[in-house]
């Protein structure tokens, strides 16, 4: 397989050089092409650092990335992120805040106008075009924010805790629409990272789910989950890779 | 006199009085800080916490706020001189009182704003382990206003700073009290001419005001960091705990939770099996405390009027027989040729004072906002510009106005323009500070959303920046204008040398009717006229755009 993205002997620590915090260990990572990943662990192993250093908002203190074989030297034009605070701007609209994901690319005001209008369709979000943030629920709220990433048509999506700030019921219906998407070859990434300390939701998800341990964080095991799609999520098979997983980390 | 070598030892004698006179405003300075913080919590928890309370004494406390420091010279004078006889402890009581005058209004608002501003979910946790009383106010209330008081605490000791010279100084007309300090030194050494004398006490007074920064309000800093309750996001907050881990554990053992944990411990151990027992025990133990927590507003309402009742008892004698009558007055204002012509300059002077602040106001913003968005730009930096623009402020303007008058009289603009400037040391800081914490505060997801969204340049700035910090802008804005204010009383009338230096203005006014022709009456009208401007700015426009910044660019979504 292509690997898309790769993290060679990548290691992040914060605070000073006398009496460092080591946040993520020597990993050792690639994501190909189509492909799932899923990222889980306990808190403080450095699960949404490992996705900004993807992303390229911080850099690694040792090792190195690469992007289709280029190294990450600066936020990457072909992700697209998704926050766990949704991060979407208070004072703009829904379709203002959808159209930011078209920042930097050479579309004229009245093709972006009209994308932002097609993606906030797409995720369901129509007749609420020039509603605010705060006028909208949770569930909505993070639907604005995949619009958001998904306008640009990104190669690979990072998903940071994505579902964690919406009730459960939100959150079963939303995760169901992102498998919808990913699914469908026309809309869908080429790869999606996504981090979650939801155990069940990773494997329910993703095609590999990569397990880390905390403080330092290290990758504990890479768990391949063979189970076709569309998955069932009450079924044995995956409640078997659900009890190896959560072994893992207890 | 006996050295014989012809040497003066002259420097070395004024370097132990500048000492003398630093240390005796500073007793001073940290004597007002304490009564203003105490009067602070006491007004701004009274306010926040009752509908009644809030609706009588926010205006007054607005009132209070935009009346200049001159405006409490009669008072101070009239109460302590009165009172204590003219000994020179009435007099340094009366300068505590006006550094009070400048320092206590900011630090109420600030009590107010942060008890008004406790979450609900904080509230219902307070009352479901039934914390009440005193024991909420050392659990909830006063923890939730430590940040708040901690940064406005520091805009108040550099307001008594800026005031020191004017509050060492107290003149009304011909009578004057003056006391050893630092402020009355550098006005006495710079208004004679002796610049040498007040290169030294500058140098004393910035030394003296770094070293109460390092050793007392930066601790402070630091130690009201950990009283933010905003929610932060996960990278924060394993930094965070990583690195504050031990101040955490300091915190716990000492402050906040000890009640708070003592009281879960409690019940969960004690309430399960010796429930009846430690019922009626607690019962029995809690009764006085009860009461006490019961009765709590009786009881502070009882004190509070015996302690009004008996101080009042004990001075209104001597008050009035001090305090001209309203027949005087009457005479006072309307027979006078001088008041009377000086009234009638009441409407150019005001109009003139505006557009002095406005002109202030909009070079403040040329200056501060580019700046403050670069400093907080840089990462790395921060630390480093932050302390220098503090140094910066912590400068009191009011000691080196000679030197920017002398620097500026020549300029093109003249003295209007050498007016102006002063106007701004009164009024910069305020904004600059307001906007640094602005952009500063902007979420750090919001950050990485336009970097992952790759927002660059002019659209950074329209689409995040500017809407970011409109809040702190114009907070910063109305805090500014407010300092603007206030400053008029210095920055428009200046005595320099043997001439005095003087533009139309409401403040220039004011310095007269004190200063020249010691009118009570006219310095009255005067504060009245500029109270009613200021308060009606107030409503009117900073109020109003305020709460339309808020209801838009309010950070919660």
């Amino acid at each position: 397989m292509v690997p898309i993205i790769e993290l060679c002997n990548v290691t992040k620590t914060f605070g000073s050089s006398q009496r460092p915090a080591i946040v993520l260990d020597s990993i050792n990572l690639f994501v190909g092409e189509h492909e799932f990943v899923g990222i889980v662990g306990p808190s403080g192993s450095g699960k949404s650092t490992l996705l900004r250093l993807m992303m390229g908002l911080t850099k690694p203190t040792e090792g190195e990335i690469y992007y289709r074989g280029k190294k990450v030297q600066d936020v990457c034009a072909g992700m697209a992120m998704v926050f766990q605070t949704f991060a979407i701007f208070p004072w703009l609209t829904v379709v203002e805040n959808v159209e930011l994901g078209l920042q930097g690319k050479p579309f004229a005001e009245r093709e972006r106008r009209e994308r932002a209008l097609r993606t906030v369709e797409l995720m369901g979000l129509n007749g609420f075009e020039e509603a605010y943030p705060r006028e909208l629920s949770g569930g909505m709220k993070q639907r604005v924010g995949l619009a958001r990433a998904l306008i640009s048509d990104p190669e690979v999506l990072l998903m940071d805790e994505p579902f964690s700030s919406l009730d459960p019921l939100t959150a079963t219906h939303l995760r169901e629409e992102v498998l919808d998407l990913w699914s469908d070859l026309s809309v869908a990434p080429e790869a999606v990272v996504m981090v979650t300390h939801n155990v069940e939701e990773a494997v329910y998800m993703a095609d590999r789910v990569i397990v880390l341990t905390p403080r330092p964080g290290r990758i504990a095991r890479d768990v391949p989950v063979q189970i076709p799609r569309p998955r069932d999520p009450r079924s044995s098979d995956l409640y078997r890779v659900v009890d190896e997983i959560t072994g893992l980390i207890a | 006199m006996f050295l014989g070598n012809g040497l003066p030892d002259a420097i070395y004698l004024e370097l132990w009085d500048i000492m003398f006179y630093t240390s005796r405003s500073l007793l001073r300075m940290f004597a007002a800080i304490v009564i203003s913080y105490a009067f602070g919590i006491f007004y701004g928890v009274a306010a926040a916490r009752s509908r009644r309370g809030e609706l009588i004494l926010m205006p007054i406390l607005d009132i209070l706020q935009s009346v200049p420091i001159l405006g409490f010279f009669p008072a101070a004078i009239f109460f302590f001189a009165a009172v204590f006889q003219e000994s020179w402890i009435g007099i340094e009581l009366a300068a505590v009182f006006l550094i009070f005058t400048s320092q206590a209004w900011n630090i109420a608002f600030a009590v107010y704003e942060s008890v008004s501003a406790i979450p609900l979910d904080l509230e219902e946790a307070a009352s479901s382990l039934h914390l009440k009383g005193l024991a909420k106010l050392r659990c909830l209330i006063l923890p939730a206003c430590i940040p708040k008081m901690v940064y406005n605490g520091m805009m108040s000791w550099a307001g008594g700073w800026y005031f020191l010279v004017a509050a060492e100084m107290i003149t009304l007309g011909s009578r004057t009290y003056s006391l050893p300090g630092i402020g009355r030194y550098l006005a006495e050494a710079t208004y004679s001419g002796n610049y040498q004398e007040t290169i030294w006490g500058l140098a004393s007074l910035i030394l003296t005001i770094l070293t109460i920064d390092l050793l007392f309000w930066r601790p402070l800093r630091g130690y009201a960091e950990l009283f933010r309750y905003e929610s932060v996001s996960a990278e924060q907050m394993t930094h965070h705990t990583l690195f504050h881990a031990s101040r955490f554990a300091w915190l716990k053992s000492r402050l906040v939770p000890t009640a708070l944990m003592g009281r879960v411990a409690h019940l969960s151990s004690l309430s399960t099996s010796l429930e009846p027992v430690a019922g009626s025990m607690r019962h029995v133990a809690r009764k006085p405390g009860e009461l006490l927590a019961k009765h709590s507003k009786l009881i502070i309402c009882i004190l509070t009027s015996v302690i009004v009742v008996a101080t009042l008892a004990s001075t209104v004698p001597q008050i009035l027989r001090h305090t001209p009558s309203l027949q005087a007055l009457y005479e006072e204002l309307f027979q006078s040729q001088d008041v009377a012509s000086e009234i009638g300059l009441i409407p150019a002077a005001l109009g003139s004072s505006i557009a002095r602040l406005f002109i202030a106001y909009l070079l403040s913003i040329a200056w501060t906002l580019p700046l403050a968005v670069r400093i907080a730009g840089s990462r790395k930096t921060f630390g480093a510009a932050v302390f220098a623009m503090q140094v910066l402020a912590s400068i009191p303007a009011t000691a080196v106005f000679p030197i920017i008058i002398l620097a500026t009289m020549k300029l093109p603009g003249g003295l209007q323009l050498t007016s102006i400037i002063l106007t701004m040391t009164g009024m910069q800081w305020y904004l600059l500070f307001n906007l640094l914490g602005g952009v500063r505060s902007i979420p750090s997801d919001l950050l990485e959303a336009s970097q992952t969204y790759r927002l660059k340049g002019f659209e950074k700035w329209r689409k995040l920046v500017i809407p970011a910090i409109l809040p702190s802008f114009i907070t910063g804005s109305i805090t500014a204008w407010g300092g603007g204010w206030n400053a008029l009383v210095v920055s428009e009338y200046i005595v320099f040398g043997r001439e005095t230096v003087a533009v139309l203005g409401i403040g220039a006014l004011l310095d007269k009717a004190a200063y020249n022709l010691g009118s009570v009456g006219l310095l009255f009208v005067n504060i009245a006229v500029m109270v009613v401007t200021i308060v009606t700015i107030n409503r009117l426009l900073w109020r109003r755009s305020y709460h339309l910044v808020l209801s838009k660019y309010r950070m919660d979504y």
